[in-house]
């Protein structure tokens, strides 16, 4: 592991959002947990209340000036570390909820039907949270794909992705999902994803290369091939989810941003500490929700200077825990421009 | 000040001699011209011997340290990991050794069993591919700071007088006697004068110096080897390379981290004495051999101990290990002993041999009771309500008994509790505790008692806030961070690659930040 190669510079704990916002008494932060704690071997214990508050966000590898990858660093503890007697309640109902129904979520109510096609071209991976909690995602990415008129389909079948096991540290439920994902994933092209989490996970585990379904549009589909209906002159701001912009990468901003200008009567307004984490990851809306909370209000309230109507975020992680701060404007990206495609 | 013994040098054997004295009920004084365990014993590997590495070429050091082994194991346990070590034959190297090995190490009544290269791997999973053969052996890491800071508390508990930063000046001799040692404190400018019935030289590389103030010779052969200090366990236990004894043959797992070791050279004096980057880039090469990750691990510092060996027809490594104790009446001065070579693992037999030498010319006070008498009292109570396990029960490993009066002094205060060294995990309760005591004169001092600033920033972010420890007994601070960075930097500087090279040019631009200006960094 390269960690060896901290020289102490402190900007990981400066840029780290639950630090910032938490406090360093909460969350010792990532240099502590990833480079000081394991470093006197099977002492790791002691690191777990606050090694699970990490939410994954990428900005201290960003930040560090050795490139260490220090969130990779804490996943690789919280593997070793992974005990099921000693899983916080959130956590314990990820897992129950992927041994009963193969999902991170239980399913509530019926699911949105599957379309026609279960083999073609494109290859759509919903991830739990599209599928079974904000249905609408779902709704809106297939609706894209028909209009952008994509040969496409669900693979039947298919389970969680496994990315909030890899989380917790779990990874021998995680690998599990993987074996089950991949024998439905034959007979497909092109796989893509709602979910920033899935995509990378997809990445990582399964030797695929997926695309986000921004990626998806800009690249494959292509602006000259959109055309947008007037959106009636709203302003909208733009969240940038730690595992697009950071995992799959900025060019995923630029495209992001590119689709926006192509929508006719939108204004895009800046948004303060827009790449900063909304607390929606690493599994820590399960673990500590509080905490989870508190990342999400302080986006919220970079929404609310910012001047504008909806606040845009094309993953359905960030969409769920920014909904928890109970303001109704926040909108997931694909289904946003979904709505105004013609 | 009149006392019965005057020990002089405040190593592990020094300390270890003062400890056995006072049991036996001798009024003790300990100098130590700088800090305890400054010298030969603070720059050691840290390596309790199983014997092996001596079983073929020294049988008579292998014996000792087999035994004294065990005996460390019993009665300093809070400062020892009974990790265990491996010897590894790797490539066609070890093939004509193995049977000289296991035989020596059998006839010297060392501990060793031939296991399965399998059984090796479990047990050090980063060891190299190439190994062909793999030996257990009852290896063990002591910290020799903590050792000898256990040694000293003891001592004065039993009511030894016990001095560190106090040099010895001078002697007096009427006819064949000294009467009266002369000493230097650093604490006050004035000489002053000790009477003792009996003076113990155990100085180590510096004997010979002490002894000729005596007007006595004793030859000496002054051996360096260097050590480099490699961030990171990379193995769980000791391992050594099987094979003639050679340079880079020894991986030892430290705190967090694993040094490597050793050379050998004869250098001309024991004062100053540095490791080379030719030497350190030796040592990592044939580390790595053993454990291929040393390779590409962070070298954070390199250091050079001073092997005071008794010098014979025999060459470098070819010295036996063993010691030797000098009844100075033979050269016509009948009240010192001198005390020279060894090892830390035979401290406590060096010390004992020593101790019995001086009880005999003072007259009987009962036998040597150190080989069962724990140091400083058993320790099993480190649950402390607000410090973590983690933190008491490596408060624990570090301070063995005192470990309860230290923590208390953590738990007291907001500021006891804070970390003041990230790297070793070390409390400021832990540093303003030995800052009370007149030992500490400055950074330096509590690096060894506490480890704060061993770790692989190599002091950078802490060394303000031991400052701030040390300021509030007053003095200008000024002097103290600049002789203690110019002492780091000899270490530093044989390792100025990679990332270490990146984390002095931060430290550099930090401590200007200070205004300090930071000699050392002359050749950034």
């Amino acid at each position: 592991m390269t960690t060896d190669r901290c020289i102490k510079c402190g900007g990981c704990e400066q840029s780290c959002p639950v630090v910032c916002i938490e406090g360093i008494q909460s969350f010792s932060g990532p240099r502590t947990l990833a480079v000081d704690g394991p470093r006197f071997s099977a002492e790791i214990d002691h690191l777990r209340d606050h090694i699970m508050k990490c939410t994954t966000c990428w900005k201290c590898e960003e930040v560090c000036p050795s490139r260490i990858d220090l969130p990779q660093a804490i996943l690789e503890i919280r593997k070793l570390m992974f005990d099921p007697l000693k899983m916080l309640p959130g956590h314990r109902r990820i897992v129950e909820n992927v041994d009963r129904f193969r999902m991170s979520i239980e399913p509530e109510g019926e699911a949105p039907p599957a379309p026609a096609g279960e083999k073609g071209e494109v290859m759509y991976f919903p991830g739990c949270i599209s599928r079974e909690r904000i249905p609408s995602i779902y709704r809106g990415t297939v609706s894209t794909l028909e209009k952008v008129g994509a040969d496409f389909g669900v693979p039947k079948g298919w389970v969680c992705c496994g990315a909030p096991l890899e989380k917790l540290g779990d990874r021998d439920r995680m690998d599990s999902l993987v074996e089950d994902n991949l024998r439905t994933f034959d007979g497909f092209e092109t796989i893509i994803t709602s979910c920033p989490g899935c995509t990378t996970q997809l990445f990582n585990h399964y030797g695929v290369e997926p695309l986000h379904t921004i990626e998806y549009l800009y690249e494959s589909v292509g602006l000259n091939r959109l055309s947008f209906r007037h959106a009636g002159d709203i302003k909208v701001a733009f969240h940038q989810p730690c595992h697009l912009s950071r995992t799959i990468g900025r060019h995923s901003m630029d495209y992001a941003l590119a689709l926006l200008q192509e929508v006719p009567g939108l204004e895009v307004l800046e948004l303060e500490n827009a790449d900063m984490c909304c607390g929606g990851g690493g599994g820590v809306v399960a673990g500590y929700p509080d905490v989870a909370l508190d990342l999400a209000k302080e986006k919220m309230s970079s929404f609310s200077d910012s001047g504008a109507d909806l606040l845009l975020a094309p993953c359905p992680f960030c969409v769920l825990n920014l909904e928890r701060v109970g303001n109704s404007s926040v909108k997931e990206f694909v289904t946003f421009l979904e709505a105004l495609l013609e | 000040m009149r006392c019965e013994a005057l020990v002089i040098g405040g190593g592990a054997t020094g300390a270890g001699i003062a400890r056995d004295l006072s049991m036996r009920g001798v009024e003790v004084i300990l100098l130590e011209r700088g800090d305890f365990s400054a010298g030969a014993t603070g720059r050691s590997h840290g390596m309790l011997h199983s014997g092996a590495r001596y079983a073929v070429k020294d049988p008579d050091s292998a014996r000792e340290c087999a035994i004294e082994n065990e005996v460390l194991k019993r009665i300093a346990p809070f400062c020892i990991e009974d990790t265990g070590g491996i010897f590894l034959g790797i490539d066609d190297s070890y093939a004509s050794y193995l049977d000289t090995f296991m035989k020596g190490c059998s006839n010297t009544g060392v501990k060793a069993e031939e296991i399965t290269v399998r059984e090796a791997m479990e047990r050090e999973p980063l060891i190299s591919p190439s190994t062909r053969v793999a030996v257990s052996v009852l290896d063990a890491y002591i910290d020799p700071f903590f050792l000898t800071q256990a040694n000293v508390a003891e001592a004065r508990a039993m009511g030894a007088e016990v001095r560190n930063h106090c040099e010895v000046a001078g002697m007096d001799l009427w006819e064949d006697t000294v009467m009266e040692v002369r000493i230097r404190d650093r604490r006050s400018t004035s000489l002053n004068v000790i009477k003792p019935e009996m003076v113990v030289n155990a100085t180590g590389a510096w004997s010979s110096r002490i002894a000729s103030m005596a007007g006595l010779e004793i030859p000496i052969r002054v051996d360096k080897g260097s050590l480099v200090i490699m961030d990171g366990r990379k193995v769980n236990g000791l391992v050594n390379r099987l094979r003639l004894p050679s340079d880079g043959d020894i991986i030892v797992p430290s705190h967090s981290s694993s040094i490597v070791g050793t050379t050998c050279d004869e250098v001309p004096s024991p004062d100053d004495c540095v490791a080379t980057i030719d030497e350190v880039k030796l040592l990592i090469h044939q580390a790595a051999e053993m454990v291929p990750s040393i390779g590409e691990a962070r070298a954070v510092r390199a250091y050079a101990g001073i092997r005071p060996l008794p010098a014979e027809a025999d060459e470098g490594r070819d010295i036996s290990r063993t010691f030797k104790l000098i009844d100075h009446s033979q050269d016509g001065v009948v009240n010192m002993v001198s005390i020279i070579g060894g090892k830390l693992t035979t401290y406590r037999l060096m010390a004992e041999k020593a101790s019995d030498l001086v009880i005999e010319k003072l007259g009987n006070r009962g036998k040597c009771r150190t080989a069962s008498q724990e140091i400083g009292g058993e320790c099993s109570d480190h649950e402390f309500d607000l410090i973590s396990d983690l933190q008491a029960g490596r408060m624990a490993a570090k301070y063995g008994a005192a470990c309860r009066d230290i923590a208390v002094m953590c738990s007291r205060t907001l500021r006891g509790r804070e970390l003041l060294c990230s790297c070793e995990q070390v409390l400021r309760g832990e540093a303003e505790y030995f800052a009370q005591t007149e030992d500490v004169l400055n950074i330096a001092d509590l690096l060894r008692r506490t480890r704060a600033g061993m770790g692989y920033c190599q002091s950078g972010m802490c060394v303000t806030r031991s400052l701030s420890v040390l300021e509030e007994s007053g003095g200008d601070p000024l002097p103290l961070v600049q002789d203690f960075l110019e002492e780091r930097w000899k270490g530093i500087q044989p390792v100025l690659f990679d990332t270490q090279l990146r984390q002095e040019l931060l430290k550099v631009q930090l401590f200007k930040s200070l205004s300090l200006e930071w000699k050392g960094g002359e050749g950034h």
